[in-house]
């Protein structure tokens, strides 16, 4: 099966007057068709950045240094603006964190959700209407035809929600980069949310880039996981060896720093000490080594390659094995 | 903390602010520029042995020479006397206008501070000025008062309250929203200390900005005064009269009109990127 | 053991402006009632809107009851000056940027409340408190001249707890404390509040709208929405048992970070209803079993087991 998505050693950085943030560093990952890759890190960790630079939404101080960004076959990084903006929306689209950010609080949802149709010319007004209203049926809003007719603002935040994954959908795309799209939700309302996301792509057989600072959701929704730190991938493999098998200290860390409803209250939890590394100033060595407890040597002097541990799990520590 | 430690710290605020506006070119570059100016006119006596008064009939409308920078007008005033003494009193007025309108602060400060009614009161009290028309103030404070005294100041003092009022009032009421403020009131802080504290540091950053574009619109109005005939009486001259004079040769020495305008073209534009500047270095830091 | 702090019936008001413009009266908190022992952690869950937030404010009496009492330390507070008290109770944030102001030196952060309540005779004295106190929460005295833009997300909160505790506080309020942090730093702050509330005897109001976290932390819970504190009582029962609908909602809500329990939980079909239910349970437009009764009549709080009350119809 040909990969739908595959970056390939990428690297991006912020110029700024502070100096040079390396936001992402020789980041290579790869979406097969049908498959959801979640991409966890903490802030500052690339993840945002990685998402926005295929979509080529980066600010105007971000400059893309290296690597290729291959849709489908084709290099996003090299397509002229026009041809991207057309395939933009249509063969892939994005959510955000914020729906406000995405729609237009001055005009209708009705009217945003039918000129993404119109302006891909994938059919007639009538038709666009019909079609959108059974897209927002399918994402759980049940008085359609009324809240085509309100505006943002008159939504609560769930419905928001709903409306820019409905607008993000309607075009049929095949890849859909969802950039912590539940994180200011109520956790009733974000599993609600996750659950039509997994159905939505079960049945579409859409491809789903997951980007999240939660492991809860990784586990619910992806079949691959890539965790990133420092804007470099620490490890990636299928969500089950991860999850089971971390080789990262960096993973296993931030998988035991969660509470769980299982913890026992009167152990204290094992927090990852000190904080996370300044991408304005990365060493040569690997990013993790200040925080990490098996440190040694050889991690402050050279930064780790992602060195395969079994099939299909990668790790980027000298000592994974 | 002692003082000499906080001296040795070079990230506070401040600090920062400066080392950031020094970074921007233009900015350092026109406030050398209008400082220069400001420092020649403020200096005036010194930098030049000409007096502004003094008419050479032998020499009307001469062009710039050694002797005559700018030139003379048409009964043959040295025109760079003229606006180096003439910049005196505009930069005068404009400062005691200024001055007078940070009146306006304690108004908007209150108004934020309190709500309510005060409030209310002040916020209708301020529309009310802003809709008043400054030339028709300066018409109606130059009738009240002693004409061609230059009294036209209090009109631009009142014409410049209402920005400062509403801004500072939306900064005050920001401020007093924000979490520290209600932190510092869990702990027990009187309300004058909050006020002199936390909201003081916190206006000022904004309200410089503002007092900047302020600045160059008191020259702007002050100029046009002049020019109208609002202006100060002779023999006192200020910039917006020399431009008046300046007409009336329009065609046989255009450099009579033509340098005045300059010079004030000059400093509103490096006041105005002064304050861009400004707002540049003090604006919020993006982290 | 005695009660630190007990709300009872507590409401709070607010006037809104509705979508036309016209003012109205929108009950944030409505007749809420817990308490809090001494030495003890209550931790309140709700979702956004759920009251949980301007309950905190409420007891601390940052914002003013409406209706109810407030008793602290066995004393009513909800008449009385604040001054004396304010030095006993205080209060952590949410934003731990926001709630630092920019422009003051973590130092004289640290040691605004000590000022406030002349704690110290001398400036030097000022200092080795605000220098000392930073070392309890795991930062440095040098930090104590540096800006609070300079530290990251999780330093600054620590900022926010050595600021809290300077005045020696009995009981803190805990206002969603780890929400806006990272996953790393979250750890780190809950196992601090811990070890603070073991040395010093802490009691704490915490609030959050992480389950998992709220358990970790408390001893008591109650649980929150559009006003009303819906079920409440010890922890482990609460959480293990809970009784109300919408509290078994919530805990089934969580993501669980193993795939394969996962992929194993059952998910109820979410119930869609009209907003605007009004005379009845609040929750009745998206429960599962709501029946007539809940339409028609709000429910009593009841005793459902010797340290667990719960509102619900469906337990009378």
């Amino acid at each position: 099966m040909g990969k739908l998505l595959e970056i390939k050693d990428l690297s991006v950085e912020f110029r700024t007057d502070k100096g040079i943030a390396h936001a992402v560093n020789d980041v290579s990952l790869s979406l097969e068709p049908g498959e959801n890759l979640g991409i966890v890190g903490e802030s500052g960790s690339g993840k945002s950045t990685l998402a926005h630079a295929v979509m080529r939404l980066l600010s105007p101080s971000a400059v893309i240094t290296d690597g290729q960004i291959l849709f489908d076959g084709t290099d996003l990084t090299a397509l002229p603006e026009d041809e991207l903006r057309a395939l933009c929306g249509r063969e892939l689209s994005m959510i955000f964190q914020d729906p406000m950010q995405c729609l237009d609080p001055s005009f209708s949802v009705g009217y945003q959700l039918t000129e993404c149709l119109l302006a891909h010319r994938i059919c007639g007004k009538a038709e666009a209407k019909e079609r959108s209203a059974a897209m927002l049926e399918r994402v759980g809003i049940h008085e359609a035809k009324e809240v085509m007719r309100r505006y943002p603002f008159q939504l609560s935040g769930g419905m928001r929600q709903r409306v820019m994954i409905a607008m993000a959908l309607l075009t049929g795309p095949k890849l859909l980069i969802a950039d912590e799209p539940t994180t200011a939700l109520d956790v009733t309302i974000q599993d609600q949310i996750l659950q039509l996301l997994k159905d939505y792509a079960k049945q579409e057989d859409l491809s789903v880039l997951f980007i999240t600072h939660s492991f809860g959701v990784v586990a619910d929704i992806c079949d691959k996981v890539a965790v990133l730190y420092g804007g470099r991938v620490a490890e990636a493999g299928t969500v089950r060896q991860l999850f089971y098998r971390p080789c990262h200290p960096y993973t296993a860390g931030l998988l035991n720093a969660v509470p769980t409803m299982e913890h026992d209250k009167n152990v204290p939890l094992q927090p990852i000490e000190g904080t996370p590394v300044n991408v304005f100033r990365l060493s040569e060595g690997c990013p993790f080594c200040d925080r990490c407890g098996k440190a040694a040597e050889i991690c402050r002097k050279e930064c780790p390659e992602l060195k395969e541990v079994e099939e299909g799990h990668f790790a980027a520590c000298h000592f994974a094995e | 903390m002692s003082g000499q430690k906080r001296a040795i710290n070079q990230n506070s605020p401040l600090r920062r602010a400066v080392r950031r506006y020094r970074k921007n070119k233009a900015a350092m570059v026109c406030l050398c520029l209008f400082l220069l100016i400001l420092l020649a006119c403020i200096a005036a006596p010194l930098v030049t042995s000409q007096d502004p008064e003094m008419m050479h009939l032998d020499m009307v409308k001469a062009p710039p020479s050694r002797e005559h920078l700018m030139g003379t007008d048409i009964v043959g005033r040295d025109l760079f006397a003229r606006m180096l003494y003439g910049g005196r009193l505009t930069f005068g007025i404009c400062f005691t206008a200024i001055g007078l309108s940070l009146f306006g602060l304690v108004f908007g400060v209150l108004a934020g501070y309190y709500g309510g009614r005060v409030d209310q009161f002040i916020s209708r009290a301020n529309d009310a000025l802003a809709s008043i028309p400054t030339f028709l103030l300066a018409v109606f404070i130059e009738m009240c008062l002693p004409s061609g005294q230059g009294n036209y100041k209090y009109a631009i003092a009142l014409a410049l309250m209402p920005p400062l009022v509403r801004l500072s009032r939306t900064l005050v009421m920001e401020i007093l929203d924000s979490e520290y403020i209600e932190a510092a009131r869990a702990l027990g802080v009187k309300s004058l200390r909050i006020a002199g504290g936390h909201v003081l540091r916190n206006i000022s950053g904004p309200l410089i900005v503002q007092v900047a574009s302020n600045l160059s619109d008191a020259i702007l109005t002050c100029t046009i005064m002049g020019y109208l005939g609002l202006g100060v009486r002779m023999p006192r001259v200020e910039w917006g009269t020399i431009v008046k004079e300046g007409l009336q040769s329009i065609l046989s020495a255009p450099l009579q009109i033509v340098m005045p305008c300059l010079v004030v073209f000059i400093c509103v534009l490096s006041i105005n990127v002064i304050g861009n500047g400004l707002r540049d270095a003090l604006a919020k830091e993006e982290r | 053991m005695s009660k630190i702090l007990q709300a009872e019936d507590l409401t709070k008001d607010f006037s809104v402006r509705d979508q036309r413009g016209r003012r109205r009266m929108f009950r944030a908190v409505d007749a809420v009632n817990f308490s809090i022992e001494r030495g003890n952690c209550f931790g309140l869950v709700g979702e956004s809107g759920s009251g949980k937030t301007t309950t905190g404010r409420t007891v601390l009496r940052l914002i003013e009851p409406t209706a109810g009492r407030i008793t602290f330390d066995g004393v009513d507070i909800t008449k009385a000056d604040m001054a004396a008290y304010r030095r006993r109770m205080q209060i952590i944030f949410q934003n731990p940027a926001g709630s630092l102001d920019p422009k003051y030196q973590v130092g004289d952060i640290v040691a605004e409340g000590l000022r406030a309540n002349r704690m110290c005779g001398s400036r030097a004295e000022y200092r080795q408190r605000a220098e000392e106190l930073l070392r309890q929460v795991g930062l440095f005295p040098e930090d104590a001249l540096r800006y609070p833009g300079e530290f990251s997300g999780g330093q600054q909160q620590r900022i926010g707890i050595a600021r809290a505790l300077a005045v020696e506080p009995e009981f803190i309020v805990c206002d969603e404390p780890v929400s806006a942090l990272d996953v790393s730093f979250q750890a780190q702050i809950i196992n601090l509040l811990k070890r603070l509330q073991q040395e010093k005897g802490l009691s704490y109001l915490f609030i959050s709208h992480d389950m998992s976290v709220v358990r970790h932390m408390s001893d008591r819970v109650g649980i929150m929405y559009r006003g009303r504190l819906l079920e409440c009582g010890e922890a482990e029962e609460v959480i293990g048992h809970p009784a109300h609908p919408y509290t078994r909602a919530l805990i089934d809500a969580i993501p669980i970070a193993d795939p394969d329990r996962s992929a194993a939980r059952t998910r109820r079909p979410p119930v869609y209803g009209a907003e605007e239910a009004v005379t009845g349970c609040c929750y009745a437009s998206r429960c599962p079993y709501v029946t007539e009764r809940c339409r028609q009549a709000q429910p009593e709080a009841k005793k459902i087991a010797p340290d667990h009350v719960c509102s619900c119809h469906l337990f009378e």
